[in-house]
This record gives structure tokens, sequence and C-alpha cells, in this order.
């Protein structure tokens, strides 16, 4: 079959590899219809993320058709449509009992090199650097999903491909982000980043209540769709002197009640601090700017919590007093996916949340190199580049 | 047969660690744990080892055990245990199937049962050499503990699982001793070539994953025969 690898540091290809086939009683192969690029996989494409290895097929974000079952699988039958979230999660672990589906115990098969990073091994995931499991990734034109009983979600008719897409890993993040929030009637919520998962986030905080969202972001095409599709205030870090400042002002003085990051470790902002990560993360003295990541704690109300989505390595200078001081509650995760998949499709069916408008872009796997260069350089609007294999 | 899972082929080992060197000699007093993050173009093993070393830095009396849990060690031992939600007995009876250790430390030997609670080990290095032995069961305690120990030779000369229930009745706890006696130097200089660059601690770890997903699912997640554009897909 045909598959997009990493074939090294800013390197992407497109070549043959073998079909993947059941390997474990519990698995299902799907063809895939559609995957897209994420946020998240610029890090390890940029070479900030380690242990990738040359060949690997990447891609975690992706819907498609079942193909084939293994023989332990009851549920999920060949020929039906689903979306899979991207942490692949056992179901039967005191993790995947809780909710905690991301933090399953028993689907990376090489926690060794993850255990000396964590302390602890997390769930393995597609396409996404050999410390976290090194599964084959989902742009290509088939997958294996293990667990499928656990891991496939039927897509009902009336939800597109395009909606379902994004329910393997924007929206659950966003949503779970926003439900991290724990948001009551007439909180203000603000999110810094209006890609996929940021769109999500600000979509998510309304659904789930919050009286007012604000978006902040640089790209006036982002933050157009910030105020068409989620109905927030946006911000434009670029055209104010201090995001702090502004948001003191647009809260009446109070700042947010909760404050979500959805940039990460490769943040951009304006001023010194901002120059300080470039050259830092430049001689390898960190990983990460951190600029979104600190405004969001100084911004944030007294009490208030911080809804960490961004995806980190190390960060230098973490505001911890701020945080401490202030009384904040910090939450953080990579999506338990599995857990609000129900809420998501039920929202999907009613047309409460389609978040099909963030496929900008629409490729061909051949195209795919091309289709991760737009995404990066957000040429002509991209905010996804989506893969139709 | 059990593949073994690798971190690469075997030609790559020696570029893994010659690699592993760089950002080691690179690092700089304040430094600190930043090292693993910046392994990235020294491979797999220098991550391991980086992590190993710097995310635990020296304490002030540990014990011997602790050192050699941390990492390399010429101590010839690492425990390591893990919480599976199941009760002892199942666990007990898992371990006990003769085609169980084969499957969970097919990366580390090939064992095959042999009957009466032996079990022929073998264990590949990169460079051609192999090694053979003998394992047999010397304690067996249902629900409780299964000791195995070698002929006399080997690279594991003992290996001895213990289950106790967890505390919040959440499950079992699982203990893996594992004693190794490589012949012919240093533990962590064996260990490199013969187990794939990985810290003996991450071995019992490795199996005990493996054992905790065979138990509660039935399967070991694994990446064997998956597409990939090399040779070793894994």
């Amino acid at each position: 079959m045909r598959a997009l690898y990493w074939n090294g540091v800013n390197d992407l290809r497109v070549g043959t590899v073998k079909d993947p086939e059941i390997v474990n009683p519990r698995d299902a192969i799907l063809r895939v219809k559609l995957s897209t690029t994420c946020g998240s996989d610029l890090h390890f494409i940029d070479g900030y993320i380690p242990t990738m290895k040359a060949g690997d097929v990447i891609g975690h974000e992706f819907m498609g058709e079942v193909v084939e079952v293994g023989p332990a699988v009851r549920r999920v039958k060949k020929g039906d449509r689903v979306v899979v979230p991207s942490f692949i999660a056992c179901g039967e672990c005191w993790y995947c009992q809780e909710k905690l589906f991301s933090l399953c115990d028993c689907t990376h098969p090489k926690p060794e090199l993850q255990e000396p990073l964590l302390g602890y091994p997390t769930a393995g995931i597609y396409g996404y650097t050999h410390a976290f499991g090194g599964y084959a990734g989902s742009h290509a034109e088939y997958i294996r999903v293990p667990h499928a009983d656990v891991d496939c979600f039927k897509v009902p008719e009336g939800v597109a491909d395009e909606t379902a897409l994004f329910l393997s890993d924007a929206a659950p993040t966003g949503y779970m982000g926003a439900d991290f929030c724990d948001i009551r009637p007439g909180d203000t919520v603000a999110v810094w980043g209006c890609g996929g998962v940021g769109l999500m986030a600000q979509q998510s905080a309304r659904l789930l209540g919050a009286e007012r969202v604000i978006a902040i972001d640089r790209f006036p095409e982002r933050l157009r769709m910030a105020r068409e599709h989620a109905g927030s205030e946006t911000l434009d870090y670029t055209q104010v002197h201090s995001v702090l400042e502004a948001l003191k002002e647009m809260t009446g003085g109070r700042g947010p009640d909760a404050c979500i990051d959805a940039v990460g470790m490769e943040a951009h902002g304006t001023g010194p601090q901002y120059a300080y990560d470039r050259v830092k993360q430049a001689l390898r003295l960190e990983t990460d700017r951190g600029q979104a990541l600190r405004e969001a704690v100084m911004a944030c109300r007294k009490g208030g919590t911080l809804s960490v989505l961004g995806v980190y390595g190390l960060i230098d200078k973490f505001p911890m007093g701020v945080i401490m001081n202030k009384g904040m509650t910090v939450r953080t995760a990579q999506q338990h996916g599995q857990a609000y998949m129900d809420q998501l499709l039920a929202h999907a069916a009613k047309g409460e949340l389609n978040p099909a408008y963030l496929a900008t872009h629409r490729f061909s796997l051949e195209d795919g190199p091309r289709g991760y260069d737009m995404f990066k350089h957000k040429t002509d609007g991209c905010v996804r580049a989506v893969f139709a294999p | 047969m059990p593949d073994r899972s690798g971190n690469g082929r075997p030609g790559d080992h020696r570029e893994t660690f010659r690699a592993s060197a760089g950002p080691r000699e690179q690092a700089r007093p304040g430094f600190g744990s930043v090292g693993w993050a910046l392994a990235g173009a020294a491979g797999v093993a220098a991550l391991a080892v980086l992590g190993a070393q710097r995310l635990d830095p020296p304490k002030r009396g540990r014990t011997q055990e602790t050192d050699a849990a941390n990492g390399w060690s010429d101590e010839p031992e690492v425990k390591y245990s893990i919480t599976i939600e199941r009760p002892a007995d199942v666990l007990y009876r898992v371990w006990r199937d003769p085609e169980t250790l084969p499957r969970i430390v097919a990366f580390l030997a090939e064992i095959r049962p042999s009957g009466e609670g032996r079990s022929e080990w073998r264990a590949d290095g990169p460079l051609g050499q192999s090694h053979a032995w003998v394992m047999q069961i010397t304690e067996d305690r249902p629900g409780e503990l299964i000791r195995t120990s070698s002929d006399g030779g080997g690279l594991v000369t003992e290996c001895e699982i213990r289950f106790r229930a967890a505390s919040g009745d959440r499950g079992t706890v699982a203990t893996l001793r594992i004693r190794f006696d490589p012949p012919g130097g240093m533990l962590g200089d064996v260990a490199a070539r013969f187990f794939d660059s990985v810290v003996p601690k991450a071995l019992a770890s490795k199996a005990l994953h493996a054992f905790k997903s065979l138990v509660l699912t039935g399967e070991i997640p694994t990446t064997d025969r998956q597409p990939a554009a090399r040779r070793d897909p894994r």
C-alpha cells in the first residue's frame, strides 16, 4: 500500500510499504478514508521530539471503514464506518476503568523507552514516535487498530466523514480541555490558539455552558473562524501591547475564570521573552517555547483553572510561583477520547458540533509532504490538511 | 516463534552507542534533566541511558539494589513491581502456563519449555555469539511465588515472580526479580551487547508490562509485522 512516512528531520516521503495484518486477536484492519495533520506532528517533523525512526508511517487522527477483524473482536463488524481516538486503550486496566484512556497500562509495546522519561509509561499512540509506542500511523491506505471493540466507534448515518474525522483527536482534545475547566454559568474561558484543537475547545466551552469565550491568535482567518464557528470574541496578540492587560480589560479587571492552552511547545509571540525562547530552543537548551502557557498562567483569575492541551517537553521559566500564589488549578492530559466519544457523536448528529470546517485543504496521499508544508507554514489559511488515501 | 522486539536492526547497535556519548559530553552543570529531551539525534539507547542517569540524581544512602534498579551497574540483580487488576491465583496460573514466559520475555531470550518445570533458554548477540542454558523451577508456592534457577551458566541465573494483594482492593502486586550472571565482565557491558541496549531494570519492566497486558487482555502489545518503510518495521 502507499503511505506517508518520516525519513528524517523535515523530510517526509510517500512510498510503498507492506499492508498491515491482524497480529493480535482483538485487532481490526481499517481502510483509511480520511486522515489529517495535527500540530503535534510538527514537533517530531521539526526534530524537537526524539525516538522517530526513518521509515515510520505517521498520522494519528483518522476515520475509515473496517475491512477485517481478529478472532476476539465481537462488537465491530466488517463494513462499519468508524472513527478511532488517537490513543490506544485496552478497556480492561484500572486507568481505562477510570476513563483515563490515554494512560492505559496495556497498549505500549515499548514501555522501557518511555518509563525513564515520564516515570511510568502511557498508552500507545498511532504514528507518533517510539517513545509513544512506535505504532504505524494513519497516513496510509490501511491501518491496524488494536482492541477494536474498545477503540472503534461507529459513525451514525448523517454524520459526514469529514465531521467524524476530527472526532478522532481535535474534538475530544478540545472537549476534554473545556471539561477540565468545570465551567459554571456566567464563566469566561480564554483559549490560546485557534488551530483545530483551540477551535474545538472554544466550541466545547460554549456547549458546556461558558457565557463568554475569548480566542487568542495572530492569524486573521483563524480569528475569523473563532468568531464565526465558535462565537468567540477574539484577540490578535500582535495588535496589543500586553495580552494580560487586554484580557483584564475585557473581563472587568477580574481575568478569565479558566484559561486553555491549545498552542504547545512551538509557541509564537512577541517581545524579549519570545526572543529568549527562540535562542534557547535553537541552542537545544530547552525544547519548548512557552510564551502562550506563561501568558495563560498570568492572565487567569485568582483561583482559576489552567487547562493545558498543548504538547510540551521541558519548559524554561515556568511560573510555578504564580500558580501557587494565585491558588490556581492545573489540569492537563493527552486526550481521553474514548471517554467523550458518545457525547461527541451525539453533538455531531444533532449538528451542535460540526468540525468539518477545519478541513481547509484536501490532498491525495501522494501530495502528503506538500500538505504538511502548507499546514506547517499556514499557507493559504491552511488550518488542517486532510488526506484521502 | 516469538520475535525479539528490538530497537532497530542488529547493525544499528554500535552506531546507537557511539551516538549516545554526544549529549552526555555536552551536558554542563545546571543542565539537569534536560538531557533526555536533547537526545533526539542520539537515538533510543541514549534516551534510555540519559533518562535513567539524569532523572535519578545520586541520593545519599541508597541501597545497592537501587543502584542496579536505576540503570547501568555491575550489581547483577534487578527488581520491578507492577499492579495487575486481577486476583493472585489468576496471575499465578497465567505465569505457570508454559507458554507465558516465552511470550513475555521474547525480546530477551528464546525459551522452550521442556517439561517438569524445565525450560531451555537461548540468547543471541548481534555479532553471532549465542548463549544457551537451562532453567528449572526450584520453588513453587501456588498463588504466591515461582522461582526458577539456572543449572549454573547462563545470562539469567534466577528469575522469581512473587504475588501479594495490592492495597485498596486494586488487584495484585506482581514483583519480578531477575538475577543476571553475565559471562565475561560488567553486566552493563554484556547487557548492552545482548539485550539491545536496554538497561537491565527495563528488561523487568518490559516483561511485567507484557505480562499485565496478557493477563488483562489476552494479548501483548506489539509493533511486529507492521508497515514501515524500512527492513525491520518494529
